[in-house]
């Protein structure tokens, strides 16, 4: 059943939270072994379930998303529940305070079902830098979900819960929900308060909802959306009623199919996938036209220098002494010897290269040469997109070159790096898209990515919700 | 960074100093490792080079830099006991800290 059937049953009373909340704790308590979606189980959902309930018996306005079961990746706070980021560094840290997104998904009767697995701060795109260990593709639990949100991404296609929330500094919510058939969109940068967000780009990354369907991500981003003084990068422009908007029909709309998404490195297989979706979008009202923007070729380098010096930044508030691990002291140890060896043992490998080598493109002498001239070339590809949207409504391509790599198989970082490169140019311009599914090539999951004007989710929806209407998306279900 | 041969490369001396400054003492034993994958990736970010940036502005937000302003009000804020709550080693309702000089 689709996720806003669910909440209507609740609401009429066909169905209560609480049975709805202690199904997901079944499935989550038997699927958890093969999938490890969850770093963290909320043993608190089952009496937050039965306060909803209590609400809809009184009366009360239990809110738009009363009774969803919901997984939040586990580096969006939620006050008083473990919040590890998949590090070490964080591994007992419990945060005071809810994240925004948290404020606003309990106000509309979201039940917290745990946090999910994640790549370590965020940094990978298969959550296979978790420090405690990785999720697994529901599809095939030898292969990666993706990531870096794989564990959101596979607790809502394993069924364990209806609905989560990733983040997308790069990709980290598309490819998770391209690697295992669910729905995944990166809003508009703004458009969602990463107020209680850990960070580790905060120029790049937006709070991303994944459902299986096109209608429960619509509502969760309703949910989430919308100015809040503590994030001053949040925007003040109204937040449309996603879910009317997404069953508004597209009508004519033009579509640009990116040359360089299908360049080279991109396995066959995918790209034939996605162009057969792309057919169907001829069946909504979308002409289809190829379009080259050059830039993109070196999206990839920009986003890298970006996010890894941005994460030199942010991480250093990670020194051990108001929060995270520490080491004990030796005798007559200083600050600066403590800290850098409590950073050396907390953070692991990949969190490590980003951090030294964001540290190197940010220091003097070659700030200008790394960390500027990316920035320049950020200029110029915001402009390419910007002037592909005289021409087209929505632009379109794989969201990953690749199928689900087997768990270790990509060894060097960046063989790993190089699957980002037909997501990270999105966050370089702040652009909203969306991830649904195209098919499945060796029975494995193929993404189609949707990209659209800035703050212009709801024609995403349209063009998501019209082509969900005419395929069979909703009605596959993994093995595990 | 050290020029060879015409490559750059990124020595374990340049991975000791920025190390240094990101407060992360490497082990010995995982230096050579490291600064060959740091050089590897630099390598390949020297692609952007190839770019033509003259009289381009650089972006650093999209949001637009605008300062917010508001006015200066109390409003409500984590308690002491809350805001220390997640350290290791604290004295008298405050963090400890080793000494720093």
């Amino acid at each position: 059943m689709d996720t806003l059937s669910t909440i209507l049953d609740i609401k009429n009373g066909n169905l209560t939270a609480t049975e709805l909340a202690a199904r997901a704790m079944e499935a989550i308590e038997r699927k958890e072994p093969s999938i490890h979606a969850f770093i963290t189980v909320a043993e608190s959902a089952l009496s937050a379930a039965k306060s909803i309930d209590k609400k809809i018996a009184l009366g009360e306005n239990a809110g738009l998303l009363a009774g969803l079961p919901i997984a939040l990746k586990d580096n969006i706070s939620v006050k008083g529940m473990r919040n590890t980021c998949g590090s070490r560094m964080l591994a007992n840290y419990v945060p005071p305070y809810n994240a925004t997104v948290v404020e606003r998904l309990l106000a509309e009767g979201a039940v917290i079902c745990g946090k999910t697995t994640m790549d370590e701060f965020a940094m990978g795109s298969s959550t296979e830098t978790c420090f405690f260990g990785p999720a697994r593709n529901p599809w095939d639990t030898s292969r990666v979900p993706g990531g870096s949100s794989g564990g959101s991404a596979a607790a809502v296609a394993s069924g364990e819960v209806l609905a989560a929330l990733g983040s997308d500094t790069g990709g980290s919510t598309r490819c998770p929900a391209a690697f295992t058939s669910t729905v995944g969109l990166k809003p508009t940068y703004g458009r969602v308060s990463r107020w209680g967000l850990v960070s580790y780009s905060h120029s790049l990354e937006q709070i991303s909802p994944v459902a299986p369907d096109v209608l429960g991500v619509a509502a969760l981003l309703g949910a989430i959306s919308g100015f809040d003084s503590r994030d001053a990068t949040s925007s003040e422009l109204e937040v449309p009623s996603y879910v009317e908007e997404a069953k508004v029909q597209p009508g004519k709309f033009r579509v640009g199919i990116v040359k360089e998404f299908f360049g080279e490195g991109t396995d066959w297989k995918v790209a034939r996938t996605v162009r057969e979706a792309l057919e169907k979008i001829k069946e909504l009202g979308g002409s289809l036209e190829e379009i080259s923007l050059p830039s993109l070729r070196y999206a990839l380098p920009t986003y890298y220098l970006i996010a890894m010096s941005e994460c030199s930044s942010n991480l250093s508030r990670f020194d051990g002494l108001r929060y995270g691990f520490r080491l004990e002291a030796k005798p007559n140890e200083s600050w600066d010897e403590l800290f850098s060896r409590t950073r050396a043992i907390g953070f692991g490998e990949e969190v490590k290269r980003r951090i030294i080598l964001g540290t190197f493109a940010l220091s003097a002498g070659y700030y200008d040469e790394w960390f500027v001239k990316a920035a320049k070339v950020r200029t110029i590809i915001i402009r390419d997109f910007l002037q592909a949207f005289k021409s087209f409504d929505v632009l379109a391509g794989p969201t990953m070159p690749c199928l689900p790599w087997k768990i270790g198989e990509l060894a060097d970082p960046l063989s790993v790096y190089r699957m980002d490169i037909d997501t990270v140019a999105v966050n370089l311009a702040g652009l909203p898209a969306i991830s649904i599914p195209a098919g499945f090539a060796d029975g494995l999951p193929v993404g189609l990515q949707l990209i659209g004007k800035h703050f212009d989710e709801s024609f995403l929806l349209r063009v998501s919700y019209g082509y969900e209407q005419i395929t069979e998306f909703p009605k596959n279900i993994p093995v595990n | 960074m050290a020029e060879g041969s015409g490559v750059r490369r990124f020595t374990v001396s340049d991975l000791r100093k920025y190390a240094a400054l990101a407060k992360i003492k490497l082990e010995s034993s995982e230096e050579v490792r490291l600064a060959s994958e740091l050089g590897d990736i630099l390598g390949y970010f020297e692609k952007i080079k190839e770019v033509d940036t003259a009289n381009v502005e650089p972006t650093y937000s999209v949001a637009g830099a605008e300062n917010r302003l508001r006015e200066d009000r109390p409003g409500a804020c984590l308690s002491q006991e809350e805001a220390i709550a997640n350290t290791g080693e604290k004295e008298k309702g405050y963090f400890k800290s080793p000494k720093a000089f």
